[in-house]
């Protein structure tokens, strides 16, 4: 736990961007727009988006890497789970931090979610990195969208000034075709 | 403990409890990742309508709105400094819902406590007095506010939760603490339901149960385990069905009439109160209120029967259960380097020694530090915090000195027992009130002023001050085991039969469950051993319950199963024909060459099954000097040793830190092999290549089927992660492998999953190819032609090994 503390280097991005509601999607920024049926339903309405990124930097997987390569396996997958937990909690944070943001200017945040869920395609990576800027803190894509460092996450979560957006509308295991998936829930 | 306040009907009549607080605010707007407490002050016209609705229901007691309410939790808000305010508006908005139902006298308030979100040692920052601290502030608002009893719930780690009954014990109310279960039967921490009512009963709980997580259907065995102890009356309050998790909201499945069905399998089971958690409403809680009143049947506890629990686990001793084995080994008497290691701090010859004890057959463990010179305190202490990390069986404090037993049992995060207490009022005075303080058991020495009596009838009366004087000092009689002494026979000629004939009296005049420290027998005579083992067999004729004994000594355990068996302690004589009636697993392994050698085998076996790498390369060493071929140790040991870590893995015994730390046992062994004996290579049964394929990063999994692999003889080349469909068929070509292995853990990364299948088989149609990673399934591997899926790495080589097989 203490190591995991010390290769953690958590930083983060994010900027409010307004919601343009076109026909035929979400349009944030000139370039990212979000056409998904299910993910637009999911938004709903929303007025804002807030978009975000996070990382806890290339050192902890790194180290996790070399620990699995002088058969040190445990400490490899324990330091590897430690890296997801960390950089999950840091965009809970975020989230909530948002969301207490937005109770005191009279808005309404939801849950964020992510380029991959559902039907917002992973290639959407490209155009939400560039709008906040992700080179900024180190974040950078893969030829298949893929963040590096491994330990990132990137978000957008919906605000307006009254609640809006279809949250029946899952995006999680049981909007997903792939049901024989052993993470199904 | 002065338990003023009372809730009429407890334990004899069903009481019923309100459903959840949290959800139901949640609907209400509460806003995700909001303290719910916070309404208490802000919006506490709404906490109050949650309250009405559920004693219009028809709830007997209604919880506060205070779950989160402890310094810590709020701290993270900023509002450390609420904790009084918080509680006690929590209780006063609770009484208001009373008194405006009418129902003042008939219903009464829990006071809630939860987790306090953070771990304690050794899994997390909190010590045990910290954590104590933030339960009796929280504890001490809520009984100052008026709350009729403190309920502590959602609990997983069992030390968590007895430092808030001990906090919560002596406020003058009733503490009912439940703890919340895995579908597993286990909490997240590994606690068993029985031991934390005996842990949780021994601290002073009045009521123990289960909350959360489960529906009623998955509650009710658990429940029923908890009720056969016959301690405490028992609680349950589970979810409306098991909740899935989707994308952020929480789905609970059940309805009122589905939910009601299932808590009348709970109240089946014993619960004595009912009442809902998660995802239940006031609508649920009205099909209850038919139940409320309803009497409930009281399991007795049989005399004798003494309870003992670790953090985890728990051991029952006399009353007919087999006897009891309880490792000697931690004791530094006559021990130098144990000794040693104790006045030096370095405690990791503790650890092993307690591991190993416990490995060949220990049930309880004795530990004594008492090494002239030592800070007793502080070692007892150190010692009971070290050897529960690593067993999981409950624990026997062994000291002379008061002080130190005190310290042990409050560093003992279960039920232990305390060795020992005498007949002598200087001994009853120190000791009983720590073993009522802390909830733990005693062992009473049939000793007085006067010295050990010669005569049976004078330990009997010895036994009987012990008892009675505990009882003054409000212990369960229960919670007394008897030594009546061993003498040694080749100075006393009556020695044994006044011993045995003790015993007899004790069980018979008082009801007690006896103890013995066997080998003190044959203090300076020859053939100890057999004499040693005869008059166990003796004491076991004579209702022994429990023995002190070196768990090493074979014979000792063979008379002790053969014991049981002859006592009618051993039903359908199972224990008798595990021992007995099959080829054990070690002479199985060694080819022909009892002695040493097989020690050194099943010790190796041992090592990589319990994963103790660091001791690997000392035993190999005396194997191969010993003329064991790399080959055979390979042969018989390693694989069937991976063998047996598989399975367990499969059972799920083990989980993934078993399985790695075994795998880095053998591979340290295989290793060392190799660097001995370059000729090893052959004994490759295949090679293997991975990768992760293109566009995937995600290499964690294929790297563990890598070690795997290894570990089970194959040749292994990795390719790494990313790995362009040209690179992988490429290698195939060049490297000519047995058998490829493709991961992907993205869904976005399956066409690259089915490019390099395809363009692998175009080129060569017999190699066989196995996929796998977290969203691939069967059906897609054998939609896209691949040779083999598995689901996990375990899964993965028994795939490859048949299929290489199968391709030879």
């Amino acid at each position: 736990m203490a190591l995991g503390q010390e290769l953690v280097e958590p930083i983060g991005i994010g900027a409010m961007f307004p919601v343009d509601l076109k026909p035929q999607g979400l349009q944030i920024g000139p370039d990212l727009l979000i056409a998904g049926p299910r993910t637009r339903k999911r938004l709903g309405k929303i007025t804002w988006a807030y978009l975000f990124a996070v990382t806890i930097g290339p050192k902890l997987e790194e180290t996790a890497a070399s620990f699995f390569s002088q058969g040190e396996y445990t400490k490899g997958v324990i330091l590897d789970s430690i890296g997801s937990s960390a950089v999950e909690s840091l965009a809970k944070e975020v989230n909530r931090r948002v969301v207490e943001g937005a109770i005191q200017v009279g808005l309404t945040a939801q849950e964020r979610i992510s380029p991959g869920y559902s039907d917002w395609p992973l290639e959407d990576q490209y155009q939400l990195c560039s709008l906040i800027g992700t080179t900024a803190i180190g974040l950078r894509l893969s030829a298949a969208a893929m963040l590096q460092p491994r330990k990132s996450i990137t978000a957008l979560i919906g605000l307006s000034t009254e609640a809006t957006g279809d949250y029946a509308t899952v995006l999680g295991c049981s909007g997903c075709d792939s049901v024989e998936c052993q993470f199904r829930s | 403990m002065k338990n003023q306040r009372s809730i009429a009907g407890l334990g004899s009549r069903l009481l019923l409890l309100d459903g959840a607080m949290g959800t139901t605010l949640q609907r209400q707007g509460l806003a995700p990742g909001m303290l719910p407490e916070v309404w208490n002050l802000d919006r506490s016209q709404q906490v109050v309508a949650v309250h009405q609705e559920y004693l219009e229901a028809g709830a007997q007691i209604i919880e506060t709105n205070t779950f989160g309410a402890n310094r810590l939790k709020l701290g993270q808000f900023g509002l450390a400094q609420q904790v009084n305010q918080i509680n006690a508006q929590g209780v006063r908005l609770a009484r208001t819902a009373i008194s405006q139902a009418g129902r003042s006298g008939t219903a009464w308030v829990a006071g809630v406590i939860g987790p306090l979100g953070e771990l304690l040692e050794p899994f997390g920052p909190l010590t045990l007095a910290e954590a104590r601290a933030c339960f009796q502030e929280q504890a001490q608002a809520l009984v100052a506010a008026g709350a009729d009893l403190l309920l502590i719930q959602t609990m997983s780690d069992l030390a968590e939760a007895r430092q808030g009954v001990l906090a919560a014990r002596d406020l003058g109310v009733p503490v009912f603490c439940s703890l919340t279960f895995e579908a597993s039967g286990r909490t997240l921490t590994g606690v068993e339901p029985e031991a934390a009512v005996i842990a949780l009963a021994a601290a002073g709980a009045a009521v123990v149960g289960i909350n959360c997580s489960l529906g009623p259907q998955e509650m009710a065995p658990l429940v029923a385990r908890m009720v056969q102890l016959g301690l405490i009356p028992v609680l349950a309050e589970p979810n409306a069905g098991l909740p899935s998790l989707q994308n952020g909201q929480t789905i609970f499945p059940q309805g009122p009439a589905e939910f009601a069905a299932g808590i009348q399998g709970l109240i089946k089971a014993g619960a004595a109160v009912v009442g809902g958690c998660c995802g239940t409403t006031a609508e649920h809680i009205a099909l209850l209120a038919q139940f409320a009143g309803q009497e409930v049947p009281r399991q007795q506890r049989s005399q004798g029967r003494l309870y003992l629990a670790s953090r985890t686990g728990y051991t029952v001793i006399g009353a007919g259960e087999p006897i009891r084995l309880i490792g000697e080994r931690l004791n530094p008497t006559g021990r130098k380097n144990l000794a040693a290691a104790i006045v030096s701090g370095d405690f990791r010859e503790v650890a092993a020694e307690a591991r190993k004890q416990v490995e060949v057959g220990a049930e309880l463990l004795d530990v004594n530090v008492g090494v002239p010179g030592v800070d007793e305190v502080a070692a007892l202490s150190k010692a009971v915090t070290v050897v529960s990390e690593v067993s999981g069986v409950p624990l026997v404090l062994d000291s002379t000195n008061p002080q130190a037993l005190e310290a042990g049992a409050q560093a003992y995060q279960g039920k232990a027992l305390l060795n020992s207490v005498s007949a002598q009022r200087a001994s009853l005075e120190a000791i009983l009130p720590v073993a009522k303080a802390y909830g733990a058991a005693v062992l009473g020495l049939t000793l007085t002023e006067k010295g050990i009596p010669e005569r049976a009838e004078d330990r009997l009366a010895a036994a009987q001050v012990i008892l009675e004087t505990a009882l003054e000092y409000g212990l369960d009689p229960n919670d007394i085991i008897i030594d009546c002494l061993t003498l040694t026979v080749g100075a006393q000629p009556e020695a044994a039969r006044q011993t045995l004939k003790a015993m007899d009296l004790v069980k018979k005049e008082l009801g007690l469950a006896t103890v013995l420290g066997v080998s003190n027998i044959s203090h300076g005579l020859p053939n100890r051993r057999t004499l040693n083992n005869v008059f166990l067999a003796m004491a076991a004729a004579h209702g022994l319950d429990a023995a002190i004994l070196n768990p090493f000594a074979l014979e000792t355990k063979e008379t002790l199963t053969c014991a049981n068996l002859l006592t009618g302690r051993d039903g359908g004589a199972q224990q008798y024909l595990l021992t007995f009636g099959s080829v054990s697993p070690k002479t199985t392994i060694v080819p022909g060459s009892p002695g040493v050698q097989s020690d050194k085998a099943q010790q190796l076996r041992q090592i990589i099954i319990t994963g103790a790498r660091e001791e690997c390369v000392p035993v190999l060493q005396e194997l191969l000097s010993a003329g064991w071929s790399p080959l055979t140790v390979i042969d018989q040991i390693l694989t069937p040793a991976l063998e047996e870590v598989g399975r367990k893995y499969e059972e799920k015994v083990y989980f993934l830190p078993n399985l790695l730390l075994a795998a880095e046992a053998a591979q340290k062994a295989f290793t060392f092999l190799r660097s001995h004996m370059p000729s090893i290579q052959e004994t490759f049964i295949g090679k293997a290549l991975l990768a992760t394929v293109e566009g995937d990063i995600h290499d964690i999994g294929k790297n563990i089927l890598r070690a795997l692999l290894q570990n089970h003889g194959f040749e292994t080349i990795d390719l790494g992660k990313d790995v362009p469909v040209e690179m992988v068929v490429k290698s195939a070509q060049e490297e000519q492998p047995d058998i490829v292995l493709l991961s992907a853990l993205m869904t976005t990364t399956l066409p690259a999953m089915e490019r390099t299948v395809v363009s692998l088989k175009k080129i060569q149609p017999r190699l066989p190819v196995m996929v796998g990673g977290a969203v691939v399934t069967r059906s897609y591997a054998e939609q896209i032609g691949a040779t083999g899926y598995a689901k996990d790495a375990v899964g993965g080589v028994q795939l490859a090994k048949e299929l290489v097989a199968r391709s030879k």
